[in-house]
This record gives C-alpha cells, structure tokens and sequence, in this order.
C-alpha cells in the first residue's frame, strides 16, 4: 500500500534498510502504531514528508574523493559529457559537489536534471546552504579532491554557497517523481546514482541498472554508482577501467526490454 | 559445534592484533572471517592489504549484496555499514553512524548473529568505545559462541570492558589465547 500510495516500489527495497527508515519515519511523524500509519495513508495527507523521511540522504559532500577527481578529470577530458542526471537525489550533497566539479573541470556548457520524489529535498536544494553540521567531514573530502580553490572559494562563512555556484543552479532542471516510474528512457551523458542500490533487493538492484544503463545516451557515456556496489545484471554493457572508483562507460547499448518482462 | 563462521570485532590497537591473527590461521581455515574495525573514513584499500600481506588467507573488502564465501577474510569497508543478510550476503549501507561509528561493530555482529544463531564465533577486541558489546550479547542470547579479548591484554580495554558489563563470555583470552582458539577450529 505505501509503494502503491508513494509511487516507489518500497516492496522491493533491502527489507532491513527498508523496516529501519519506516521506523525512523514514523518515530518522526508521531505514529506510534501501524494503525496510524494506515489512517495517514488512507487520508491522503503527508505523503511528501513519508517520502523524505523514507530516503536515505548522502549525508556528506564528496564522499569517496577519488571517485570525484576522477569524474572531474573525465569530464574534463571529454566535451561530449555535458547532460548530467541525478535519479534519485536524497539531498543536496552530490548535486553541490557536481557544481563545484563542474567549475573545477573548467566546463559551463552543460544542463543537469535530478528526480526528486519530496517536495522537502527539493526546498533543501535551492536553499545553498551547506549544514554546519556536515562542514568538518565536506571540507576534509574536498581537500582530498586536491583542488586549486580552497573550499572558501565555493562556501562562504555563512555556509552559503558563492554566487558563482548559485548562479549554476539555473542550469539544474527538477522534476518529481521516481525515477523507475519514467514512460522511456531519456538519454544523460552522466548519471550520478552513488551508494543507492544498496538500498535495494536484488530484483530492483537489477531492473535500475537496465533503466540506468538505458539512458546512457552514447559510447562513452558514464554511470557513476557507489564504490562498494556491483552493476550487477550490466556488467557485460560497460567498461570497468574505472570500476574501484564506482564510474563505469557504457560499451554495448542494452536490448530493449520486451514491455512484459520483470528483468 | 559446527560453528560456520567467525566475526571479529575491534577498534583501537585491535589493527596489531588481527594482523597476528589473521597471520596464524593456515590457507586451509575453513570458516569465513568477518572483520569489522573502527578506522579513519577515507582510509579504505591500503588497510585491506596490509592485513593481506601477512595473512595466509585471503582478505577482500566486500561489495554490497557479494556473498560470504569460506576460508576468506571479509573486511567491513570504511564508511559503511556492514551487515549480513539472511542468504550469507553482505548488505552495506551508508545510514547514520551509531556508537559515533560506521561501520559500527554492534550492527556486523548483531547482524551476523541473527544469520547463523548459534553456529557463530564472535569475537570483541582492544577499543576505545562501547561499541560492540550490544552486537556480542546478541550473540550470546542465540547461543554463539564469544570470546572478549582480556582488558589486561589490551591496548585500549574501553571496549572489551564494555562487552563485559554487558555478557558473561564463554572464554577471556590475551591475542595468543584467541589465536590458539581459532586454529584449533580446523
């Protein structure tokens, strides 16, 4: 009822992971019964705040340094990765750091577009405020991505970004939604999906990554997913030169799925 | 007993003494290692081989959703949560620290626990915080099998101090007590 009502399909999330963000949201919202929940669910009212308290943010800017001054210097290599997409963004924390990349690899031309299944995410987003919280363990990642800006260059003392980074975000695109639910493919040169198929079973682990590798819009296209997750079910489809640092290139376009098939 | 598996928990100084562990068990070990230690968030592949390189066994970091697998020894990665699934696989996740940790050992052993119940070996070493002791209670309560490292013996003995406030372990060993113990599982 609640993948039916929320329109992502929780039933085929890591159980674990999923029973944790269903307690934690319901200790959030104040239900102290499941019954609560089912009467929440019945009346149609604080699906969006269900939603955010369900996803798993990032949590942190520049998680994996490696993997960034990797992307950074194939981006920067290649002119034909300018569309970016963000699938599934939980916070604001992998689209500021792509920003911040961006303009490190010296690239302006380039668009990108995030699904984002809460209205609350989305606020966070335009906010360009970083947490004070997160502060120590962003700014010792963001010296690991061995830049030539200090990290003031980009976040002033306020916490806000600078207006150089504010200005970019007229180049992001939002629209709600989960990404699974898309009618077709639309075609990204990038794709940033990092440390979220482990919050997947092995059935939704699969059918994302034939979505994601679907959209993949030409050879050479990359699909950046965490350092510790596998694109089972693709593996044949991409190339792994980059594969510890979670960046794969799309080698072989995927066989469209016949429209009644579950892979 | 015919215990299928061993998981290992440990923060500070614990790094010394799993290398002498891992150093002692023979190729032909036959259980799998689950290592879970607290360390710095972006130190990930030199650590899996240094202990690698004095180990006879191999040592891998896992992946999410690879499966545990015998006679190899699995090192939570930095920054993740480690936890085993009911089908022997590892489930890494990147949910908040507990215990100020990620990976936190009282979730790889309480985890570990709940997949093989009393055919489990766990194990808590020298650390610097409580973590841990909840995930070996959670392994005595389904009958495994714990051992806590004795604070005497530790570098640090916040965490093994922990567990025993919590649990009455089957065994107190010093390192080469433990190391003893394991090779005798052959």
């Amino acid at each position: 009822m609640l993948s039916e009502r929320l329109k992502v399909d929780y039933s085929n999330f890591n159980e674990g992971f999923f029973r944790r963000r269903l307690n934690r949201m319901m200790e959030k919202m104040c239900m102290h019964r499941l019954v609560d929940l089912d009467l929440a669910l019945g009346a149609l009212v604080k699906y969006d705040e269900m939603t955010f308290y369900l996803s798993q943010p990032t949590s942190e800017m520049f998680r994996s340094p490696a993997s960034w001054r990797t992307l950074r210097r194939l981006v920067s290599e290649n002119p034909s990765l300018r569309h970016f997409w963000l699938p599934s963004l939980s916070s604001y924390h992998d689209l500021y750091g792509l920003l911040i990349l961006l303009d490190q690899a010296g690239v302006s031309d380039y668009s990108v577009t995030c699904n984002v299944v809460s209205d609350r995410i989305l606020r966070s987003c335009r906010e360009l405020i970083v947490e004070r919280s997160d502060d120590q363990q962003d700014r010792k990642n963001y010296e690991r991505l061995e830049a030539q800006q200090p990290w003031e260059h980009y976040v002033g003392d306020d916490h806000r970004l600078r207006p150089d980074i504010a200005e970019a975000m007229q180049r992001v695109s939002f629209r709600g939604g989960w990404f699974m639910n898309m009618p077709e493919p639309e075609p990204f040169d990038v794709i940033l999906f990092r440390n979220e198929l482990l919050n997947f079973n092995f059935k939704l682990h699969r059918q994302a990554m034939h979505r994601l590798t679907q959209c993949l819009s030409h050879r050479d296209a990359l699909l950046c997913i965490g350092t510790k997750e596998r694109p089972l079910g693709a593996e044949s489809l991409l190339d792994d030169t980059w594969a510890e640092q979670g960046i794969y290139a799309l080698r072989n376009a995927p066989q469209p799925v016949p429209a009644t098939s579950n892979a | 007993m015919d215990y299928k598996a061993v998981v290992i928990g440990g923060s500070a100084g614990s790094f010394a003494v799993v290398s002498k562990l891992l150093a002692a068990l023979p190729t032909t070990f036959p259980l799998p290692v689950i290592v879970c230690m607290h360390r710095q968030k972006l130190v990930s592949a030199g650590f899996a081989q240094s202990l690698g390189e004095k180990s006879a066994l191999p040592v891998e970091e896992p992946c999410d959703k690879d499966p545990v697998r015998r006679g190899v020894v699995f090192l939570a990665p930095a920054n993740y949560h480690c936890r085993i699934e009911y089908d022997r696989t590892f489930a890494l996740s990147t949910e908040a620290p507990e215990n100020f940790c990620r990976p936190a050992i009282d979730y790889t052993l309480a985890s570990a626990s709940k997949c093989w119940r009393n055919q489990l070996i766990g194990i808590i070493l020298t650390g610097a915080n409580k973590d841990g002791g909840k995930g070996l209670k959670s392994i005595a309560d389904r009958g495994g099998y714990t051992i806590v490292q004795d604070p005497e013996t530790a570098a640090v003995p916040t965490m093994p101090r922990a567990a025993l406030r919590l649990i009455q372990p089957n065994e107190i060993l010093s390192p080469a007590g433990i190391t003893d113990f394991l090779k005798h599982l052959q």
